[in-house]
C-alpha cells in the first residue's frame, strides 16, 4: 500500500496536476520516513580552517522518533551513545563512567559534537507537524516552499525555505531564519540514491552556520540499511549500556 | 590397543578435529574485536597543606621520592590504557580495560635499589573492567559477570544511592570515580525501560583513600573520635597525661565470608515522562572509621579502623521541564541504617590489656571512667541512628556555548553517620576541645562550562561551597574551587591546565589537611 501511495506521489509530482504546498511537504515527510527501521553509517566532519575534525558514528532509527546514535571514532568518544526515545526523552551513555544520564531537552540547544548541526537537526525527520507551507516560485527541477512555524511550537527557526527535488520529493536545500528574519543556517543535501522502497538517502549533508562566519560542517553517509528488522529493545537504556 | 579400537579412536579423533574446526570457524566469523586506549601524562604541583608522611616518619609505604611536600610536585604520572572488546554477534561481549601507570618517582633508598628497574622507575596496574556480558541469557535478561562498575542514581557525581562500588578518592580531579570490583549483575527488562537490576558483590573492596587521609587518625592533637562530649574531654585529658610518641594505624578488614558479601536491588522505569527508581543496598561504607585504640608503653598508640556495615534504601527521580526551556532536573535521596560503631579503648601502658569503659551517672549527667571493667559502656563513634542524604539539582544549556549546573547536596560523599564531625582547631594541642559540626553537611555545587571554537576550547569553573549550619555560633567559610582550561588540539588529543583549590581553616571540611591540599595541574592525553 505504501508503495502504491509512493508511486502515486511520484506521479503527482511529475505528471499530474501541480501539488499544493501542503502536499509537497507531506510527500517530503513521507519520503524521509519511508522505512520501518534504518541503520546509517556516517562521518561527521567539522571544518576548521583548512583542516577538519572527524567523528564516525552509526545511527539506528525506528519509526520517526526512536534513534540511537553510537560513536565509533575517534577514541575519546568511542562507545558513547545518545538515545532519543521521543522528543522529550534523551539519554547519553558515557563509557568512561559506565553511566547513563537523562539529559534535559535543553541539550538540544547545544551543537552536535561541536558541529554546526544541532540535536534538532539530527532528530528532525518530519516537518509537517511543526510547520505550515506556502509555495514560492518554483525552479526547473525543484519546488520551493516557505515554511512557517505553527503556533505553540518552540523552535529557534520560526521560518524556513526548502527546495524539494521534483523527481523524488527529497529536500535538497534548506535555509533557516531566526525570529528577526535573518538567515542563520543553510543546509544542502546531495548525492541522493534510492536504498529502499520509496526511500532516498543523501550521500552528503552540508550545513553552513552564517552566525559563525559561514562555518561549515558536513555529514557523509557511508552506508545505509533499510528495514532490517531492528527490535524495539535496541532503543532502551539497557541496550545503551551494552 | 586392539586394531579395531585404534581405528575407532582415529575416526573419533578426526571427527572431533573436524567438528572443532567447524565450530571455531563458525564462531570466528562473528567475533568482532575492538582495541583502544589512551596515552596520558599528568603533572601536578602542590601548594601548601601538610607534609606526607611527616618528616620524622621512618617508614613510607610508597616510593620514597613520592613524599608530599608542602610545596612540591605531587604527581608525575604517565599512563598507558588498553581497552579490548570482543563481541560475539549480539549475544556475548567481553571487555577488558587496564591502566598501566608509571609513578614518575624513584624509590632508591640504598645502592642495591638503584640497580633495580622497579625501584628506579616504579609502576602500578589498575584494572577498570574485566567482565563478560551475556545478553538474552533467558528472554529479557542480561548478565554481566566480572570486574565492573555499577553506577546508580541520577544526580551528578553526588549520588546517595550509588554504593555498590566504593570510590577512588585518591585523586580529587576524579571527583570520586567508582572503583571496579568483581560482581555479578543481572538486568531484567520486562517492558520498555522498566528494569529490575540485581547485583551481588562477593568480596568488599575498600575505597582508595587520598594520600592525606592518614592524617585524620595519626595527628595527636585531633580530638578522640567519640560522640559523647564529656567522654571525649576525659580521653583528651588522658592523652595529655600520656602524650603519644607514635601512632600506628591498623585495619580490620571484613572476612571473605558470605555474610560479608554485598547485594543491591534497583527497580527503575519511567512514569509520565519522568525517570523514577527505588533501590536497596546491603554492604559496607567504603571509608574506614576508628573502632579501637591501645595505649601502649612509651607513648606508642595503636589505632584500629574498620569499615562499618550499612543498609540503604534510596530513590531517584529525573526529567526535563519542557515549559522551562527543557531544563534538566534530578532528585536523589537515601536513608542509611548504619552499623553502630563503638570505640574500644585498652590501656596497655602497664602490664595488662585493660579495657577502659564508662558508666553513665544520670544524676550528674556525665560518664564515669573505669579501667578493667569490661561490661560498662563503650563510647560511640557512629551511632545506629539512621541518617538521610539528598542531592537535588538542575542543569541548563543557555546556548551552544554556555552550560550551567547547580546542585544542593545534603551529605558529602565521605560523610557517614548521624552526630557530629570533630575538628582540631588551628594551633590546637592535645586535649583541647574540638570544633564540632553536623556530620552530614549542607553544600552548594555550582558549575559552568564555556565551550568555544566548535567545542575545541573548554573553560570550566566548578565550586563546592559548604553552607553554614543553622545556629552555629562560629560559622566558617570553606569551599573547593576547580578552574580548568581544556583544549582539544586535534582529534582525540586534549591538553588541559587548571587548579584544585581547597579553601578554609584547618578546622573546616575542606581546610582540614586530611582532605588534601591545593594543586596546579597540567595534563595531556591522546585517546586511540
Amino acid at each position: 500500500m505504501m508503495k502504491i501511495l509512493w508511486v502515486l506521489g511520484l506521479l503527482s509530482g511529475s505528471a499530474l496536476a501541480a501539488p499544493t504546498a501542503a502536499e509537497i511537504l507531506s510527500n517530503v515527510d513521507r519520503g524521509l520516513n519511508a522505512f520501518k527501521d534504518g541503520t546509517f553509517d556516517s562521518k561527521l566532519l567539522v571544518h576548521d580552517g583548512g583542516s577538519a575534525r572527524e567523528y564516525g558514528f552509526t545511527t539506528f532509527q525506528k519509526g520517526s522518533e526512536k534513534r540511537l546514535v553510537r560513536f565509533n571514532s575517534p577514541g575519546d568518544v568511542r562507545g558513547m551513545g545518545v538515545l532519543l526515545e521521543n522528543k522529550e526523552t534523551m539519554y547519553v551513555f558515557l563509557p568512561g563512567f559506565q553511566r547513563i544520564r537523562r539529559m534535559g531537552m535543553h541539550a538540544k540547544n547545544q551543537n552536535f559534537m561541536g558541529s554546526d548541526f544541532s540535536y534538532d537537526d539530527i532528530a528532525q525527520t518530519a516537518f509537517s507537524p511543526s510547520y505550515t507551507a506556502e509555495l514560492a516560485p518554483e525552479e526547473p527541477s525543484s519546488y520551493v516552499l516557505e515554511l512557517k512555524v505553527k503556533p505553540k511550537i518552540e523552535t529557534d527557526f520560526p521560518r524556513m525555505k526548502m527546495w524539494v527535488d521534483k523527481s523524488n520529493w527529497s529536500p535538497t536545500k534548506m535555509e533557516y531564519y531566526d525570529a528577526s528574519g535573518k538567515k542563520v543556517k543553510t543546509q544542502v543535501r546531495d548525492g541522493y540514491h534510492q536504498d529502499g522502497p520509496g526511500h532516498f538517502q543523501p550521500t552528503r549533508v552540508v550545513v553552513t552556520d552564517h552566525r559563525r562566519g559561514d562555518h561549515v560542517s558536513e555529514i557523509v553517509f557511508t552506508g545505509s540499511k533499510i528495514d532490517s528488522g531492528l527490535g524495539d529493545d535496541l532503543f532502551t537504556q539497557r541496550a545503551l549500556l551494552r | 590397543m586392539p586394531v579395531t579400537n585404534l581405528r575407532q579412536a582415529k575416526i573419533l579423533a578426526t571427527l572431533a578435529t573436524l567438528l572443532s574446526l567447524g565450530v571455531s570457524s563458525a564462531r570466528a566469523d562473528v567475533v568482532e574485536f575492538k582495541f583502544g586506549g589512551q596515552i596520558a601524562s599528568d603533572i601536578r604541583y602542590r601548594l601548601g597543606g601538610e607534609e606526607i608522611p611527616p618528616e620524622n616518619s621512618s617508614t613510607a609505604p610508597f616510593p620514597s621520592q613520592q613524599r608530599l611536600l608542602k610545596y612540591g610536585f605531587s604527581r608525575n604520572e604517565n599512563l598507558i590504557k588498553a581497552q579490548i572488546t570482543l563481541t560475539v554477534a549480539n549475544h556475548v561481549k567481553a571487555v577488558a580495560d587496564v591502566d598501566f601507570i608509571w609513578y614518575g618517582y624513584s624509590d632508591v633508598n640504598d645502592i642495591d635499589a638503584a640497580t633495580l628497574h622497579e625501584k628506579v622507575d616504579p609502576y602500578r596496574l589498575e584494572a577498570h573492567a574485566a567482565y563478560i556480558d551475556v545478553y538474552h541469557l533467558i528472554p529479557k535478561v542480561d548478565l554481566r559477570i566480572g570486574r565492573q562498575v555499577v553506577n546508580w542514581g541520577t544526580a551528578d557525581k553526588f549520588n546517595p544511592t550509588n554504593n555498590l562500588n566504593t570510590l577512588d578518592l585518591s585523586d580529587p580531579l576524579l571527583f570520586g570515580r567508582a572503583l571496579a570490583n568483581n560482581m555479578i549483575r543481572a538486568d531484567f527488562n520486562p517492558w520498555r525501560d522498566l528494569i529490575l537490576t540485581v547485583v551481588w558483590v562477593p568480596i568488599f573492596r575498600p575505597a582508595q583513600l587520598p594520600r592525606t587521609a592518614p592524617l585524620a587518625v595519626t595527628e595527636a592533637q585531633r580530638p578522640p573520635p567519640v560522640q559523647e562530649d564529656d567522654i571525649r574531654a576525659q580521653l583528651g585529658q588522658l592523652a595529655l597525661a600520656m602524650p603519644p610518641t607514635q601512632i600506628n594505624v591498623f585495619t580490620q578488614q571484613p572476612e571473605t565470608s558470605i555474610e560479608n558479601s554485598q547485594v543491591g536491588v534497583r527497580f527503575g522505569g519511567r512514569l509520565l515522562g519522568q525517570d523514577l527508581s527505588l533501590s536497596y543496598y546491603h554492604g559496607r561504607f567504603g571509608i574506614p572509621v576508628p573502632a579501637w585504640v591501645e595505649q601502649g608503653p612509651q607513648g606508642i598508640v595503636n589505632v584500629g579502623v574498620m569499615w562499618p556495615k550499612e543498609d540503604i534504601i534510596g530513590f531517584d527521580w529525573a526529567g526535563s521541564l519542557s515549559k522551562l526551556g527543557g531544563i534538566g532536573y534530578w532528585v536523589e535521596g537515601a536513608v542509611t541504617f548504619p552499623q553502630k560503631v563503638t570505640y574500644g579503648i585498652y590501656n596497655d601502658s602497664t602490664s595488662g590489656h585493660d579495657p577502659v569503659t564508662f558508666t553513665y551517672d544520670a544524676a550528674e549527667k556525665t560518664h564515669n571512667l573505669h579501667v578493667g571493667f569490661p561490661l560498662a559502656q563503650l563510647p560511640t563513634v557512629i551511632p545506629s541512628t539512621p541518617f538521610f542524604k539528598l542531592t537535588a539539582g538542575l542543569d541548563y544549556s543557555f546556548n551552544k556555548y554556555l552550560y550551567g549546573n547547580f546542585q544542593y547536596v545534603h551529605g558529602f560523599i565521605d560523610e557517614f553517620g548521624a552526630g557530629k564531625a570533630l575538628y582540631a582547631r588551628p594551633g590546637a594541642h592535645i586535649g583541647d576541645p574540638a570544633r564540632t559540626e553536623a556530620r552530614i553537611g549542607e553544600y552548594l555545587v555550582v558549575g559552568a562550562d564555556l565551550k568555544l571554537f566548535n567545542d575545541a576550547l573548554l573553560f570550566r569553573l566548578f565550586g563546592v561551597f559548604k553552607l553554614p549550619e543553622v545556629g552555629d555560633p562560629e560559622p566558617k567559610f570553606t569551599a573547593v574551587i576547580f578552574p580548568q582550561i581544556a583544549w582539544a588540539v586535534w582529534d582525540a588529543t586534549e591538553l588541559s591546565v587548571g587548579a584544585f583549590v581547597f579553601l578554609g581553616d584547618r578546622d573546616t571540611k575542606f581546610g582540614d589537611p586530611a582532605s588534601g591540599a591545593s594543586e596546579l595541574f597540567c595534563k595531556a592525553k591522546f585517546t586511540y
